[in-house]
């Protein structure tokens, strides 16, 4: 086959390189280099090839030579490559060891003043965030307090550390908690309800007369099957100072309450949950898993709602019934987030069992281990048209796959498509949604799902851009590739920006599709935005800006030797 | 309230060891400290601010910082306090930025302070934060060579205190 006038320019270039380094191995014979690997370039015989290689002439004794020559080449890189790992070794073992010199040189942490170290020590304690690290906190406290006596005294100028009055902790911890917090210094309370009842009740003997200076409560119970669900006896404790009287005690601080039933907890059916009966005024937070709470003048403040909900099989209509009453009876709220653990067995409720919330302008959604299959759609489309939420302005949903469900289905593709239009609520509901967000992830990796993997995530996530006509921003994080459909009336679209987010297999053939099917929807000219944040670990600014476009493209990508 | 010609001014400013940086406004003014002194000398765009506590090699580094969040709005007075309680999160740029010796960590931590400019101060205390969190006390004195200097009674009490751990 003859060669193309470029093939011929390439081939050329090549050539002359070889015969640039044989020239230079006759012209510098002593190179130690070149000598250490017993240099034998023919320059005679590049020079020979680049000439006559178009006429086919090259007796084959050059044509040997120049495969010791290559042979030769391959080596020199090699001993290279090994030369600059030996050298970055070398540099990461000097910098370790100078490491410690320099701070032994340097005054470090003693030169930061004493407000600067509060301000750390502050830093070490997490807040709110309505999980569990408040057990940890009281211990991060005594631990720097033991570091140094500098150390002890900053510790204990510091109030905020103290601030965590924990049920597991001693009377004498206690007492000395509540006197390094500070006169007036607001407190948090952890209460593990299920200790048993007199340590619960000394616990509360000892907080309550502090309950002007509560800011949050958090209450859990890790129970089984022998213990009674005590997370209302705890609440009730707390609440109500005599079981059936009124509750006159008043929490004007307290803004976050966070409830926590995990565990095969067996319920006594004969009590009743707890219902606060007295308003708590700065009560903005509410965050509750495996628990429900009943309609209570005490919620009526509470503009963030978050649950953890695992719907069994057996009482799911009560228990979302119990959540819509609820959520229906939180008049302020504006954020509400959602965990559910999925099931397959769902049935469509009557039209009475509605989650009506009109104040709620974001709505989250998570669905960890969530069972991929043909089924799924029958659980979600149902669970989505139980809320009622007309001043919905953001969505965000997020979806992790369980990895032993991926089969490579040739319908999977289908599927997906069908699990992202059963979380996109009907337009007509959500007149106000101009933000979505969609997350697709997996559970963790399975190597003998390989192959199925592999092929997963050459599928695409598509979008139904019809289902969210008013959107104006969209965000999707998945592992497959993305693609939207549907079709606007040119210049109708009104998504002005879309975020691709971590689509960490994304390549260029995959930007192709996604702008291509943007163009197809017509939704591409009426876009100002395309933002790609740490896509695709081999697509880069160049490939992306070729199919983008400078003027709608966005690129940021930390590279995953920033990140080592 | 800065104007259009505030953000094509250049500021001088002078290290402690005399060196001297010129640099846009809009970088420079990520310093409460160098904003206020701008703000007192008015129009001179001669005059050269002098940084006494800061060396060449620190600010070098404090103005990197400052060019890559030239942009970023400016830090609400006082909630701010409360919501650098609430993470320990650092930006990805941020964290690579801080990933730093010990010696110059400090320093930065040091030079945001007297420059005032809180979001780096940030940065840096949440970086020592990280670094302390959940570590034993023999731990954190071997990672900053703090010497135990606590007197036998003050050790009982550490004893003491150790029993409430012990406890649960």
């Amino acid at each position: 086959m003859p060669s193309t006038p470029r093939n011929d320019f390439e081939v050329g270039c090549a050539l002359s390189s070889f015969e640039r380094m044989a020239t230079k191995s006759i012209m510098h014979p002593g190179c130690r280099n070149l000598d250490d690997w017993d240099c034998d370039f023919q320059l005679e015989s590049w020079s020979r090839l680049r000439t006559n290689r178009l006429r086919g002439d090259v007796d084959s004794g050059e044509v040997s030579h120049l495969f010791r020559d290559a042979n030769l080449l391959d080596h020199m890189v090699e001993t290279l490559d090994r030369l600059r790992t030996s050298a970055t070794l070398l540099q990461q073992r000097t910098r370790l060891r100078l490491k410690p010199i320099i701070s032994k040189l340097s005054l470090g942490i003693a030169s930061l003043p004493d407000e600067l170290l509060m301000l750390i020590f502050e830093l070490t304690i997490p807040s709110d965030t309505g999980e569990q690290p408040e057990r940890r906190r009281p211990r991060q406290a005594v631990l720097l307090s033991h570091v140094s006596r500098r150390f002890r005294s900053a510790a204990l100028r510091t109030h905020y550390l103290w601030t965590t009055l924990d049920g597991y902790a001693s009377r004498s911890e206690l007492e000395a908690f509540v006197a390094r917090s500070g006169n007036d210094s607001d407190l948090h309370i952890v209460l593990n309800a299920s200790h048993t009842g007199h340590i619960v009740a000394d616990f509360l003997d000892m907080c309550l007369p502090l309950a002007p200076r509560w800011k949050s409560i958090s209450v859990a119970s890790e129970g089984d099957w022998q213990a009674p669900d005590t997370v209302d006896g705890a609440l009730s404790k707390i609440f109500h100072s005599n079981i059936g009287e009124v509750d006159e005690r008043v929490f004007p601080r307290l803004g976050r309450l966070s409830i926590k039933r995990v565990g095969n907890i067996r319920l006594d059916v004969t009590s009743e949950k707890i219902k606060p009966r007295s308003e708590i005024p700065s009560l903005r937070q509410l965050q509750c898993d495996g628990y429900t709470p009943v309609p209570s003048p005490a919620y009526s403040s509470v503009t963030s709602f978050s649950s953890t909900i695992s719907m069994s099989s057996a009482s799911y209509d009560t228990d979302l019934e119990d959540l819509c009453l609820f959520l229906t009876s939180l008049r302020a709220m504006t954020d509400l987030s959602l965990t559910i653990r999925s099931t397959l067995y769902f049935q469509e409720l009557d039209d009475s069992t509605r989650a009506r919330c009109h104040s709620v302008t974001s709505l989250t959604l998570f669905f960890p281990f969530f069972i991929f299959s043909s089924t799924m759609r029958t659980f979600l489309r149902p669970l989505i048209g139980l809320f009622e939420l007309p001043n919905l302005t953001d969505l965000s949903v997020s979806i992790e796959l369980r990895m032993e469900d991926i089969r490579d289905n040739p319908e999977d593709e289908f599927n997906l498509e069908n699990l992202v239009a059963a979380l996109c609520p009907h337009p007509s509901t959500h007149p106000n949604l101009s933000t979505v967000r969609i997350k697709l992830s997996h559970t963790e990796e399975n190597w003998t799902k390989g192959q199925e993997w592999s092929n997963m995530r050459s599928k695409s996530l598509r979008i139904p851009l019809q289902r969210i006509p008013h959107v104006t921003t969209l965000s999707v994080q998945s592992f497959t590739d993305v693609e939207v459909y549907g079709m606007f009336l040119p210049g109708k679209s009104d998504l002005r920006e879309l975020h691709l987010v971590e689509c960490r297999y994304f390549d260029v053939a995959s930007l192709e599709k996604l702008v291509a099917s943007l163009r197809e929807a017509n939704a591409w000219n009426t876009l100002d935005t395309l933002k790609m944040e740490n896509c695709g670990h081999f697509l880069e600014y160049d490939d992306a800006v070729k199919i983008v476009g400078k003027e709608k493209l966005s690129f940021a990508k930390i590279s995953l030797e920033d990140l080592l | 309230m800065s104007t259009t010609e505030d953000k094509t001014r250049k500021v001088k400013l002078v290290t402690s060891d005399n060196e001297e940086f010129e640099v846009d406004w809009e970088v420079a003014t990520r310093s409460v400290l160098i904003k206020h002194m701008l703000e007192d000398i008015g129009e001179s765009e001669e005059q050269a601010i002098p940084l006494p506590n800061v060396t060449a090699n620190v600010l070098k580094k404090v103005l990197e910082w400052c060019e890559h969040h030239r942009k970023d709005p400016e830090p609400a007075p006082e909630s701010s306090d409360d919501n650098r309680k609430r993470t320990l999160e650092i930006g990805d740029w941020d964290a690579k930025f801080i990933q730093v010796d010990q010696e110059m960590l400090f320093e930065i931590i040091l030079a945001a302070n007297y420059l005032d400019i809180k979001a780096l101060l940030d940065v840096g205390c949440k970086t020592v934060a990280n670094m302390i969190k959940g570590k034993q006390p023999e731990e954190i004195r071997k990672m900053f060579n703090i010497v135990n200097d606590f007197t036998p009674e003050e050790e009982a009490q550490i004893k003491k205190e150790n029993e409430w751990a012990e406890d649960r």
